[in-house]
């Protein structure tokens, strides 16, 4: 074997200019690999990181739902409820592995104010003191005070605040009131007026993570029309059914009769018409539209160790109909952005390492031509194909594995270099990516690692060709050397 | 003992919707520690016996025995391993491997496949042969720093280097002057005793013929001579059997 690296490492050596061609093409590939990987890593790692510690913890519980729904606002259809949501609790409260938890809804309103549309928020109605035991200091208050359980109120987003004073030229403040509108498939338009109790902000939330506002859970669910009916859709057309008779009468027939209608047209002794007894008892609407106390989109959980038990067994619980989401989910359209250019880079780099192995390969050929006399002579004093085979393939990991290397050590210094500078985020795409204004990326070993498989991948499948052509190489063509 | 034999070889090469006959039925017996040379001029077919003979082609009908094996029945590792026990090669053009030194070269066959000696035995035994060569002080050159003479004489001793019964030379003295052609086939004709080692080398030049003990002469495919020089071995001439 010692011969068959010093036959390869001498004959790169002599052709420095084909050893160059193919190294430096080795090289970049390879850098880019490094640096590519290594920023896309460290923007999905810190896209995650900062998700799940001021976000969505470790994993999300919701509903299954046929549609898309959102974790954030209006990125998708509203979700259902938590089903059973007692008996999970009960269920978290027993679990190991579940270190913390806090249940969350989510919801979108337009921000008003003397009946002048300002802005909108996305609201995330909060339980305040389970959320800021599990994410204690995220949300940044820089005016007033943090929600307390049982208070109402909204932690308005300074995203909001900033952009009501520059497209409005007004200056929300603590103590003011706003009122919030928001639509729902249950009750339809609402508004809620709220007290601003606080003023913040989550860190490095770009794009617009920064107009997530925090509200009470009943405002939210009120806004979102989590009645009791809401709640169980099962019960839901059967109560209606009672409440329309008894909010409507007989039903529709009787509800628009002629007779109620002429009577009112016709008669003015009729004016004073006698509402309670049109609407009837009120008492079974007013029960169903009461908001539910229980209704939670989600569930946020802090968890350590190994959660596959934890998820198969939420997922199988009697009474609910839960998924399991992680971070992944709950950041959506963004993190599939970063995944998606990850897939898009690797995408280029595979056409990179077919460029390369087709060069590398037409390279060798040429040499392998080149060098027929010689492997002619080696076939001739009783060298077996094997070691034709091996000094050729020597010979080309020779070249990927050094020049690997070298790209690796280049990517490596880039990175390094970009982690001391930081890497500016020119534009809102960037920000939303990065998770900030810049970014530090650092080194991915996984892409060290990926980069030496490729490499070797690309030395091999770059071999196949010439080898071949080496091996019919006869030792007669040594004779013909004149 | 015949260490080599040629049965009734015929050797045909295609060209184009033409054929090339090169050997048409040649046969002949070399003994173990004969100094052969096959003469004769451009287009005899010494080349081409010499193909056969070091086992590096095939014949198109007849027998090539080495060492008692009849080569056809041989696939391609059992031949090669034959070439590499048995038989050592001698170029033309010399066919030093570039990257590698004089010892390198020497050392470089032995590398090829089973080598029976220690790391000491081997190292000692190429210094011999680099010296026996006369390169005792060229031994960590390359060949580009070694004149042709010197580096046919590297390709002397690395064809000796595995110990072969037989070592083939083709043309060895074609690219070098007179008087270097004379040191090469003294050096090869000392070896042949020292060694016992067989050497069968084709040539075109009189001279290099007659120090020789063994010739086959050929013309146009067909031996017109076999004889040797300590003794005339008569054959009869085979231009009858042409076409046969």
């Amino acid at each position: 074997m010692n011969i068959l690296w010093k036959i390869a490492w001498r004959n790169l050596r002599e052709h420095k200019t084909k050893t160059l061609i193919i190294g430096i093409l080795v090289a970049l590939g390879v850098s880019l690999v490094v640096i590519g990987n290594s920023v896309l890593e460290s923007v999905t790692r810190g896209m995650e990181a900062s998700y799940v510690e001021n976000f969505t913890g470790d994993l999300i519980v919701r509903n299954t739902s046929d549609e898309d729904v959102a974790f954030i606002g209006a990125f998708g259809a509203a979700p259902d409820a938590v089903e059973g949501y007692s008996a999970v609790t009960n269920y978290l409260d027993g679990q190991e592995t579940v270190q913390d938890y806090t249940p969350l809804l989510t919801g979108m309103a337009s921000v008003n104010q003397n009946n002048e549309t300002l802005s909108f928020a996305f609201l995330w109605g909060i339980q305040p003191s389970t959320y800021f035991e599990m994410f204690p200091d995220k949300f940044l208050v820089t005016q007033g005070e943090r929600l307390t359980d049982g208070e109402t109120g909204i932690m308005l987003s300074q995203g909001v605040v900033d952009d009501v004073l520059s497209e409005h030229g007004l200056e929300l403040e603590v103590g003011q009131t706003i009122n919030l509108f928001a639509q729902n498939d249950t009750t339809g338009t609402k508004i809620r007026e709220v007290e601003i109790v606080g003023i913040g902000y989550y860190e490095n939330a770009a794009g617009l993570l920064d107009r997530i506002s925090l509200v009470d859970a009943n405002t939210l669910r009120s806004l979102s029309g989590l009645t009791a009916v809401k709640v169980d859709t099962r019960s839901r057309s059967e109560a209606a059914d009672t409440s329309d008779s008894a909010l409507f009468g007989g039903g529709n027939d009787e509800l628009f009769s002629d007779s109620l209608f002429s009577d009112a047209e016709t008669s003015e002794a009729t004016a004073e018409l006698d509402f309670d007894n049109i609407l009837g008892d009120t008492s079974i609407r007013d029960e169903f539209l009461a908001l539910d106390n229980n209704a939670w989109h989600f569930l946020l959980l802090d968890t350590k160790g190994n959660t596959a038990g934890l998820t198969s067994e939420l997922e199988s619980l009697e009474g609910s109909s839960l998924v399991i989401e992680n971070w992944r989910w709950g950041a959506g359209f963004i993190a599939d952005l970063a995944y998606n250019i990850r897939n898009i880079l690797n995408i280029i780099i595979g056409v990179i390492a077919i460029v390369a192995v087709i060069i590398i390969m037409n390279t060798l050929v040429i040499s392998v031509t080149e060098r027929m006399g010689e492997i002619g002579t080696i076939r001739a004093m009783g060298g077996q194909k094997n070691f034709v085979r091996g000094m050729i393939t020597v010979e080309v990991l020779t070249i990927t594995l050094l020049f690997g290397l070298v790209g690796i050590a280049a990517g490596s210094l880039t990175i390094g270099a970009l982690n001391l500078l930081g890497l500016p985020a020119s534009n809102l795409f960037l920000q939303v990516l990065f998770g900030g204004s810049t970014l530090k990326p650092i080194l991915s070993i996984s892409s060290l690692f990926l980069s030496i498989i490729a490499v070797t991948i690309i030395g091999v499948l770059a071999s196949l060709y010439p080898t071949s052509v080496a091996l019919g190489v006869s030792p007669v063509q040594a004779m013909q050397r004149k | 003992m015949a260490i080599a034999q040629l049965k009734d070889v015929k050797k045909v090469y295609p060209l184009g919707k033409t054929e090339v006959h090169a050997l048409k039925g040649v046969s002949f017996e070399i003994e173990k520690g004969d100094f052969v040379s096959i003469a004769g001029p451009s287009g005899s077919g010494k080349s081409t016996i010499l193909n056969l003979l070091g086992c590096i082609d095939t014949a198109s009908s007849g027998q090539v025995v080495i060492n008692g094996i009849e080569t056809s029945s041989l696939n391609d590792k059992q031949i090669t391993n034959l070439r590499h026990e048995v038989l050592g090669f001698i170029f033309q053009s010399f066919n030093l491997i570039p990257v590698l030194s004089v010892f390198e070269n020497v050392e470089f066959p032995l590398l090829l496949g089973n080598n029976p000696m220690s790391k000491r035995e081997t190292k000692e035994w190429v210094d011999y042969l680099i010296d026996a060569v006369g390169l005792a002080d060229w031994s960590t050159h390359k060949p580009n720093e070694l004149s042709g003479g010197q580096r046919q004489r590297v390709a002397i001793a690395r064809a000796l280097a595995t110990k072969p019964s037989i070592v083939m030379a083709d043309e060895p003295t074609a690219n070098l002057d007179s008087v270097t052609s004379g040191a090469i086939i003294d050096l090869m004709k000392r070896m042949n005793r020292e060694l016992e080692t067989t050497f069968i080398f084709s040539t075109h030049d009189q001279d290099i013929v007659d120090i020789a003990d063994h010739v086959i002469r050929l013309q146009d495919g067909l031996i017109i001579k076999d004889y040797k020089t300590n003794g005339h071995v008569s054959v009869e001439p085979q231009v009858a059997k042409v076409g046969a």
